[in-house]
């Protein structure tokens, strides 16, 4: 008697490769899925590890500004630097103020991490940014007195700049701070990256596998075929 | 007559069955090796991903060191210049500073950094590196730093600070040698701090080194077993094939 070619091994066989098929299918989508996760961890990774060297740029450009200004501090006042000599350097000093401040809050990072952050001006809570914003407006009127005034002392001048310095101190402190925030950051995105790219690997790695498994029992089926036609 | 060609045609037919029951025997051993690589591969991956993750985690490490690695030189630099500038003001009739008074002023910018490094160095697993470059009494020494300058601090008025002439008089029961002995201490122990922190430069390096050197082995051995399995496998078709054949040897005799 002669074996049927479609027997119930053979139906078997191709119901199997075909879930096999659905389920490698599944995977490679999962692995698209995964991989567009891993593109968005990326680029936030390159742009955490940005930010991070940008704030601790921005933290010793604040502190060399500090340090450099008391040094100036410490030497003018015990020099006998006339009047308008004291007036020139503290009106630099004004100036590289200003530039600073210009430079840190048109950042796009700051404005972005700082937009909520209060600071205690005068025992008063003001927008971090807005508080700055208007020590630089003040700088800029304080140039303009400046130049307008030739008579305008050079303690005034200085305790301006010294009292704007005061918030500068507080800056390099949260500066420092939101440093830290980044590296946080960055260890948290590096655990996920890691962990999102083994997935995909794994993923892609088991999609194989099962493509194999299906194509396995579609041999297995033809082999069968062709054992049955030869008896 | 009509044997032979019931006899033919079944060869015919049988030989052709032969070649595609061969194909797919030989496909299907090319599939199983695929699948045994790719299984192998999965195995390792997930030991390559382990000590990527780690390498990864050192990295990150290392911007704390460098950061140290920089900022500790240059606070000891910064405080040398500044001694330095003392000197060539000291007798310029233009310049009337008080030597203590100058020397706390460059004292006060340690206390805060050596407390920056502490916290990092807290963060370290190294007992042996602490030991080496004693932290504990780095720590002891900088609080005692800390509240010297405090208890100068504390004793300014409204509107005092440290760089007027009018804070002369908080100096003058402090003996300079005292305030330059601290200066020193403060100065020794950063240089301290630099040199932790360039002795775990290179425990890192050598960790990272040591995990490059494991993925290469991993790598290396992942191929090994992709080799060792592929001839496994081999062998076992040969052996399958060489019962296979001799099997339709004796079919071919018993139709004879």
């Amino acid at each position: 008697m002669r074996r049927r070619i479609l027997n119930k091994f053979s139906i078997y066989m191709v119901l199997l490769a075909g879930l096999f098929q659905i389920i490698s299918y599944s995977l490679d989508q999962g692995a698209i899925q995964v991989d567009e996760k891993v593109r968005e961890y990326q680029y936030q990774m390159i742009s955490v590890s940005e930010n991070r060297s940008a704030y601790l740029r921005m933290n010793n450009r604040v502190g060399t500004f500090l340090k450099v200004f008391e040094n100036v501090i410490m030497f003018s006042k015990a020099s006998n630097f006339n009047d308008e000599t004291l007036r020139f350097l503290y009106f630099s000093i004004i100036f590289d103020q200003t530039r600073l401040l210009e430079d840190i809050l048109n950042d796009s990072i700051v404005k972005e991490d700082f937009k909520n952050k209060e600071i205690l001006i005068e025992n008063k809570k003001v927008k971090y940014i807005k508080a700055f914003t208007e020590i630089i407006e003040f700088n800029h009127n304080l140039t303009k007195e400046v130049e307008k005034d030739p008579n305008l002392s050079s303690d005034y001048i200085l305790h301006n700049v010294s009292y704007n310095n005061e918030y500068l101190n507080d800056m390099i402190e949260d500066l420092g701070n939101q440093g830290d925030k980044t590296v946080q950051k960055l260890k948290i995105l590096t655990k996920n990256v890691s962990e999102i790219q083994l997935l995909k690997q794994k993923l892609l790695l088991t999609s194989v596998t099962t493509q194999l498994i299906s194509l396995l029992f579609l041999l297995i089926l033809f082999r069968n075929i062709s054992k049955n036609l030869k008896e | 007559m009509p044997k032979f060609l019931f006899l033919s045609r079944y060869y015919l037919s049988n030989k052709r069955n032969l070649k595609i029951k061969f194909i797919c025997e030989i496909a299907i051993f090319v599939v199983i090796l695929a699948l045994v690589s790719s299984i192998i591969s999965i195995y390792y991956e997930g030991k390559l991903a382990k000590h990527s993750n780690e390498l990864v985690k050192l990295e990150i490490k290392e911007h704390t060191i460098q950061e140290w690695l920089t900022d500790a030189p240059e606070r000891n630099l910064d405080n040398r210049l500044s001694k330095f500038l003392y000197r060539l003001i000291e007798n310029n009739e233009n310049f009337d500073l008080d030597e203590k008074r100058y020397y706390f002023y460059l004292l006060a910018w340690y206390p805060n950094t050596i407390d920056f490094a502490i916290k990092d160095i807290d963060l370290i697993e190294n007992k042996r590196l602490k030991k080496k470059y004693n932290l504990e009494k780095i720590k002891q020494e900088n609080k005692k730093i800390y509240d010297f300058v405090y208890s100068i601090y504390d004793k300014l008025k409204e509107n005092e600070w440290i760089d007027d002439r009018v804070t002369d008089k908080y100096f003058l029961n402090i003996e300079k040698k005292y305030l330059i002995k601290l200066l020193n201490k403060a100065e020794y122990n950063v240089l301290q701090i630099n040199l932790f922190f360039q002795e775990y430069n290179n425990i890192v390096d050598n960790k990272k080194k040591l995990l490059v050197e494991k993925i290469d082995l991993v790598d290396k051995k992942s191929k090994e077993t992709m080799l060792i399995a592929f001839f496994f496998q081999l062998l076992i078709f040969f052996v399958v094939q060489f019962l296979e054949i001799r099997e339709v040897k004796n079919a071919k005799k018993n139709i004879k």
